[in-house]
C-alpha cells in the first residue's frame, strides 16, 4: 500500500505544516509543487524523529519536490520535460507492482486561454503513452496542479487526458475515436467536486473575479488513475485535506488561507499495491 | 509422451549463514543516510562479471558512491569492492585520495577496514562539504 499526498503551497515556508501533513497521512511518496523550501531544509523537518526516512526524489522541475519514503534504487526518472512541465518517474513499491508516477503541474489559467489548455494536453497524453511503452505497463498515476477542471476539454478529451469519471467506463481501456484507440484515465475527483461531501470543501482551489461566467470552487489539483489500476484504488481513501492535525488550511469562511498557508488545499490518497 | 522432470538439486541449495559484503554496503548506505537526514545518501551498485573480462577470480565488483540529492544530486564514488564466490576475502579500492586497496579475509575483518575507510579525513572532509553546501 502506498499513500500519496499533492499539494501546491504556494510558495510558503511551510515545511511544518507538510510534515505533519506527512506523519498525519503516513505518506509514502510526497509531491510539492511552487515550492520553494529548499530540499535540504524540508528533508531534515520531515526526518526530524521520523522513524522511516524521507528521501529526496530530486526533480528537474523548477518548484517541484519529490520526497519518498522509498529508497532512491527503487526509482527512476523516465521521463521529464520542462517544457510540458511534467515528471514521469517508475517506483517499485518494496512487495508491490512497479507504478509510473505522473507529477504535473500546468499553466494556469490566469496565463493561459482554455483553449491553449486543451491544445497542450495532448502533448502529455503522448509522453505518458511514451513512457507506458518504456517500462512495459500502464500502471499509472497522474497528480499533479493540472490548473484545470475535470469538466475541462484537456481533461475529457480522447486526445487529452481522456479522463472519465465513471469507473466502469474506464475499465473498458481505451476508446476508439476515427480508428484510433485512446487509453482512458478514472478521474476520482469528480464525487468531490461541489457540495456532496457534507462539511468538505467544493474543491481545491477557491477563486472569485468579477467575470459573469464563476465557479468559485475548483478542482485544480487532481489525481488521475490508468484502469491497470482501478481495482488497488478506493474512492473513499482520497481526501482533499483540510488541517494537519494543528493547523486549519481553510479560514472560518471555508476558503483555503490563502495570505498565511496555500491558496490550494493538498490531495492525499492511497493505492493498495 | 513427455517424462517428468525431476528436480536433481541438493536439499540445501543457497544456505549460507555468511553475511556478504554487499548487504553491508546496502546497511551502511542506510545508515549514511539515516545519520544525515537523508542529505547524503549511499548507493550501491554491483555490476556484472561481463563488464569487466580482465578480472578473473572477482566475479563480483560493487560500488559505494556517496550522493547528494537535495544538492543537484552531486555523486561521488567512495570506494569499490571485489570478491568472488566465495564471498570473502574482498577486495576494497579506496577511491578519494590517496587511493589504495585494502584487503580483509573476514566479515569481521571487513567491517573493520570499512569503519577504518569511512573516518579517513577525505571521507570526512568530502561529507563535510557536501552538507555544507546543501542548502537549507
Amino acid at each position: 500500500m502506498a499513500t500519496f499526498l499533492f499539494w501546491n503551497v504556494n510558495g510558503k515556508p511551510l515545511e511544518e505544516i507538510v510534515r505533519n501533513l506527512a506523519r498525519g497521512h503516513d505518506v509514502d511518496v510526497l509531491i510539492l509543487v511552487e515550492s520553494t523550501i529548499p530540499p535540504g531544509r524540508m528533508l531534515e523537518t520531515l526526518n526530524r524523529g521520523g522513524r522511516r526516512m524521507y528521501h529526496f526524489a530530486y526533480p528537474s522541475l523548477q518548484r517541484m519536490a519529490i520526497y519518498m519514503r522509498y529508497s532512491l534504487a527503487r526509482h527512476h526518472v523516465i521521463d521529464e520535460d520542462r517544457g510540458t512541465r511534467v515528471t514521469i518517474r517508475e517506483i517499485t513499491i518494496p512487495l508491490g507492482i512497479p507504478i509510473l508516477l505522473v507529477a504535473a503541474h500546468l499553466p494556469s489559467k490566469l496565463r493561459w486561454s482554455n483553449q491553449s489548455q486543451t491544445l497542450w494536453c495532448p502533448r502529455i497524453a503522448d509522453r505518458i503513452r511514451r513512457a507506458e511503452e518504456a517500462v512495459g505497463h500502464s500502471n499509472t498515476v497522474l497528480v499533479g496542479d493540472l490548473n484545470m477542471n475535470p469538466f475541462d476539454d484537456g481533461l475529457i478529451g480522447a486526445n487529452g487526458l481522456h479522463a472519465t469519471m465513471a469507473r466502469d467506463v474506464a475499465r473498458k481501456g481505451t476508446r476508439r475515436v476515427l480508428r484510433e484507440d485512446f487509453p482512458y484515465f478514472y478521474n476520482p475527483m469528480w464525487p468531490l467536486l461541489g457540495d456532496a461531501g457534507i462539511g468538505r470543501p467544493s474543491g481545491t482551489y477557491y477563486h472569485r473575479r468579477g467575470q459573469p461566467v464563476e465557479f468559485f470552487w475548483n478542482m485544480f489539483d487532481q489525481v488521475l488513475i490508468r484502469p491497470a489500476l482501478l481495482d488497488l484504488f478506493r474512492n473513499e481513501e482520497l481526501t482533499i485535506v483540510t488541517d494537519d492535525g494543528s493547523t486549519r488550511l481553510l479560514s472560518g469562511a471555508g476558503r483555503p488561507r490563502k495570505k498565511t498557508v496555500s491558496d490550494h488545499l493538498p490531495v492525499a490518497f492511497t493505492v493498495d499495491l | 509422451m513427455a517424462s517428468e522432470t525431476h528436480d536433481l538439486w541438493p536439499e540445501d541449495l543457497a544456505t549460507s549463514t555468511v553475511v556478504p559484503p554487499v548487504a553491508i554496503l546496502r546497511e551502511q548506505a542506510a545508515a549514511l543516510a539515516k545519520r544525515t537526514n537523508g542529505l547524503i545518501e549511499g548507493e550501491v551498485v554491483s555490476r556484472p562479471e561481463r563488464h569487466r573480462p580482465s578480472e578473473p577470480g572477482h566475479p563480483f565488483l560493487h560500488e559505494f558512491w556517496l550522493r547528494a540529492p537535495a544538492f543537484d544530486d552531486y555523486r561521488c564514488k567512495l570506494l569499490d569492492l571485489r570478491h568472488g564466490f566465495d564471498l570473502y576475502p574482498v577486495s576494497l579500492r579506496y577511491k578519494l585520495d590517496p587511493q589504495d586497496e585494502v584487503q580483509a579475509s573476514t566479515e569481521a575483518d571487513f567491517k573493520r577496514v570499512l569503519a577504518e575507510v569511512f573516518s579517513r579525513p577525505k571521507t570526512r572532509q568530502v561529507i563535510a562539504a557536501l552538507l555544507s553546501q546543501i542548502e537549507k
